[in-house]
């Protein structure tokens, strides 16, 4: 089976800090990573590939840096990887992205039996791109996947809901965007220089033929306002103490000693 | 010169220190009254003295009154080396000001109070510097820039824990332990006075060290045994002792029975990206034929580690017990692994490199977990700490039917030129013991520790008898009874073994120089008659 996995790279959201007054993002410095979400889809695509054979095929959307991130899959065992970057799409809101991803998989990987998200990136944390691709393509949808296996014509998903875990099946083609859930593998030392022999190739957005009115800022249907840092609060410490009574009569002497500063 | 004269403080009233005694320190800071290493002690009085003055009040009212004092940082040491035996406890809790950047011509380095936690440390490089006061113009350091590269393990530490205990962990093999990154020392003495000692201005002559102190000259011997002297030996056992040492040195590793250190300039290094790496093993053979090799090959590892196929069937234990209990693939099954991080500089040559070596060691390059970006570097440094835990956890678990159980871990180290003979010892001696063990660390400094687990009292007694043997062994083949954990109250009885009776008392000589009342930390390396 051919699978496509749609990945982000992201930066990593624990380093990273708002400006408050500018209402942005300080990203500089702050190391961007495969967004955790999309590193347990890939997971699930190379188990698909290890129990029905195929290829996996990975894309990502992203200014030219977000190569790395492809790069991640390939080492992790992605057989090839496609990276959108293009002016014409920077500033694209989820509609935006979730059109070019449309395009792209439908000319880059034709015949493909199921498309693998993560079920949202940790920098915006909407969760809408795997929704709106799924019904561009008219495909149906699994959202909150743990477990992706495939069967002869369909798909079974175990699938995390607020207080069960449910399995569901789907025909194929089919959309899975997948949660957080079991191992994640380490490439080897053979992985990572195998991972730079193969080819990324990058694809603009003439290469897909989509109009510039329908990509990036100018395509897109929303626009992030403001963007603020909720109240702050100072580290924590913990008192190890197998006595509750003991430990509560610590915290009230710290608390004493922060007074005494 | 190997002359130096101390600094006269002046000294608030005891009164004036932050103080708990009696019942209430056992009913509220019970933490201060054990450590890592799960003994008990007891105090009469718990001091928080905020700064050097503070501290030199507490330790001459201490020396005045015949009281013994127990110097607390963090309590991460698993020796007992700062379990109080009655009298006094100071914690460093209070001495938590990372004062300022300087450099020299080796380059940056922080002066910090020896509270601060090695976190806070590496917090503040990853943040830079900025703000901080720049004892030497110029030295401000920017963010991610620099670390301090002594790593042991356990980030809670203080850094005056570390410097007493001489600490390393697995990247001393690549940047040395704490003594080679220390380079000035504010220690306060039993009378209240300081010394303040920068590596390079105070050297032993041929007397030893002269100081001058308000109440006299003292004389202070260096002692004669040579085990800091031999090559490639990581030694963190008694008192340090060189030719022409640096006064620096000697309180380095001497478990707070010398004085107490209140302050200290640590040098820094660059921060690199590395190239962790994780093989697999057919058998111990083929993972020493692999360190061999990786060390004498043109690769820099930053640390050699070795797991033995009795850690990684312990931790594929824990994991089919709980997935989430770690973030890496279930471990294979392998008869032994090596763990080592390279500077990144070109992954494809340096893997090629180390492929080629573990095809000659009987592995395969494809037996490997790999990672290089910051937090998939984390997640191997998880995996490569669980162990550790993994036994712990294990023992834990037993304490509850054999509340008196414990893990016996060595801390075994010798030259390298015998760790073959160690490692067919250890193979030897707990293959036919019947007890469970792993066998882990740093093999890139002959430095193993063999860690049994014993399932009932019977076993304990048993291992302890074996633990004698692996330090005789080791012993023999001029090794060192601690490599890195330090001597504390529990190892003693080894320490004496290695030095023998001459090297103790000349430990003692020193001891008593500095502290002729035996008030500081008493029962840690030496046995000495104490004041209360």
């Amino acid at each position: 089976m051919r699978v496509v996995v749609c990945v982000k790279q992201v930066p990593l959201v624990t380093s990273i800090s708002i400006d408050p007054e500018r209402g942005t993002l300080n990203r500089e410095g702050v190391p961007s990573v495969l967004n955790p979400f999309c590193e347990y889809a890939l997971e699930q695509a190379l188990r698909v590939r290890e129990e029905k054979g195929g290829e996996v095929v990975v894309i990502s959307m992203g200014p030219p840096q977000a190569r790395q991130a492809l790069l991640r899959c390939m080492e992790l065992g992605a057989d090839r990887g496609y990276l959108l970057s293009d002016r014409a799409f920077a500033g694209s809101d989820v509609w935006a992205t979730a059109g070019t991803l449309k395009e792209a998989v439908e000319r880059l990987v034709p015949g493909y039996g199921l498309i693998l998200t993560g079920q949202q990136a940790m920098d915006g944390d909407t969760a809408q791109v795997p929704g709106e691709l799924a019904e561009m393509l008219d495909l149906p949808q699994v959202g909150r996947a743990l477990e992706v296996h495939p069967l002869d014509e369909e798909v079974r998903v175990i699938r995390e809901a607020e207080d069960r875990v449910e399995t569901v099946r789907s025909t194929l083609p089919c959309l899975v965007s997948v949660s957080k859930g079991g191992t994640r593998r380490f490439p080897s030392m053979r992985d990572l220089i195998g991972a730079r022999e193969r080819e990324i190739v990058t694809v603009q957005a003439k290469d897909l033929g989509i109009p510039p009115e329908e990509a990036g800022l100018e395509g897109s249907r929303t626009r992030v306002i403001k963007v603020f840092p909720p109240p702050q609060r100072g580290p924590g410490r913990t008192v190890k103490c197998e006595d509750p009574w003991k430990a509560a009569r610590e915290i009230i002497d710290l608390l004493d000693l922060e007074g005494d500063r | 010169m190997n002359e130096i004269a101390s600094e006269r403080l002046r000294i608030p009233p005891i009164e004036e220190v932050k103080c708990v005694s009696g019942q209430a320190i056992a009913d509220r800071y019970p933490s201060f009254l054990s450590d890592e290493s799960k003994t008990e002690g007891e105090a009469e009085y718990l001091f928080f003295p905020n700064g050097p003055e503070q501290v030199a009040s507490v330790i001459r009212w201490c020396n005045d009154e015949r009281f013994s004092v127990q110097v607390s940082g963090a309590r991460t040491g698993i020796t007992g080396g700062c379990v109080p035996q009655g009298g006094a406890v100071i914690s460093t809790d209070r001495l938590d000001r990372i004062m300022g950047t300087g450099r020299d011509r080796r380059g940056h380095f922080l002066r910090v109070q020896t509270g601060v936690r090695l976190s806070e440390i590496d917090d503040l490089l990853i943040r830079g510097t900025d703000g901080l006061p720049e004892i030497t113009p110029g030295s401000s350091i920017g963010p991610g820039e620099l670390r301090y590269p002594v790593d042991p393990t356990e980030r809670s530490a203080s850094i005056g824990g570390t410097i007493a205990t001489n600490a390393s962990g697995a990247r001393s093999y690549r940047y040395g332990p704490t003594r080679d990154w220390v380079r000035r020392l504010r220690v306060i003495l039993p009378t209240g006075d300081c010394l303040e000692v920068t590596r390079g201005e105070v050297q032993a002559g041929e007397e030893g060290f002269l100081l001058d102190l308000p109440d006299g000259r003292r004389r202070v011997p260096v002692p004669t045994y040579g085990h800091f002297l031999r090559e490639d030996l990581k030694n963190a056992a008694g008192v340090y002792a060189a030719p022409g040492m640096d006064l620096v040195d000697l309180f380095i590793g001497s478990e707070g029975i010398l004085g107490v250190v209140v302050e200290a300039d640590i040098w820094l290094s660059p921060r690199i990206s590395t190239l962790s790496n994780v093989l697999f093993f057919p058998g111990e053979e083929e993972a020493l034929h692999f360190v061999r090799e990786l060390r004498s090959s043109e690769l820099r590892p930053e640390f050699i580690e070795y797991m033995d196929g009795n850690s990684l069937a312990l931790l594929r234990r824990w994991q089919e017990r709980s997935p989430e209990w770690l973030d890496v693939p279930f471990v294979p099954q392998a008869g032994a692994a090596v763990l080592f991080d390279l500077p990144f500089q070109d992954l494809r040559d340096d893997l090629l490199t180390v492929g080629e070596i573990a095809e000659a060691s009987g592995t395969s390059p494809d037996r490997s977990w790999s990672a290089y970006e910051g937090q998939e570097v984390e997640r191997l440094a998880d995996f490569r700490h669980a162990l550790p835990e993994a036994v712990n956890s294990t023992i834990a678990a037993r304490k509850r039917e054999y509340p008196g159980i414990h893990k016996l871990g060595t801390d075994i180290a010798v030259p390298g030129r015998r760790l073959e003979e160690m490692m067919d010892f250890y193979r030897e001696r707990m293959g036919s013991s019947g007890l469970e063990y792993v066998i882990f660390g740093h093999i890139g400094d002959n430095h193993l520790h063999v860690n049994m687990l014993p399932e009932n009292m019977e076993e304990l007694e048993r291992g302890k008898e074996i633990y004698g043997e692996l330090v005789a062994k080791g012993l023999s083949l001029e090794g060192t009874v601690s490599g890195e954990h330090g001597i504390g109250r529990i190892k003693k009885g080894y320490l004496s073994m290695m030095y023998g009776a001459e090297g103790m008392e000349e430990m003692r000589r020193v001891k008593r120089a500095l502290d002729p009342r035996s008030i500081l930390n008493p029962g840690n390396m030496l046995d000495l008659e104490v004041c209360r």
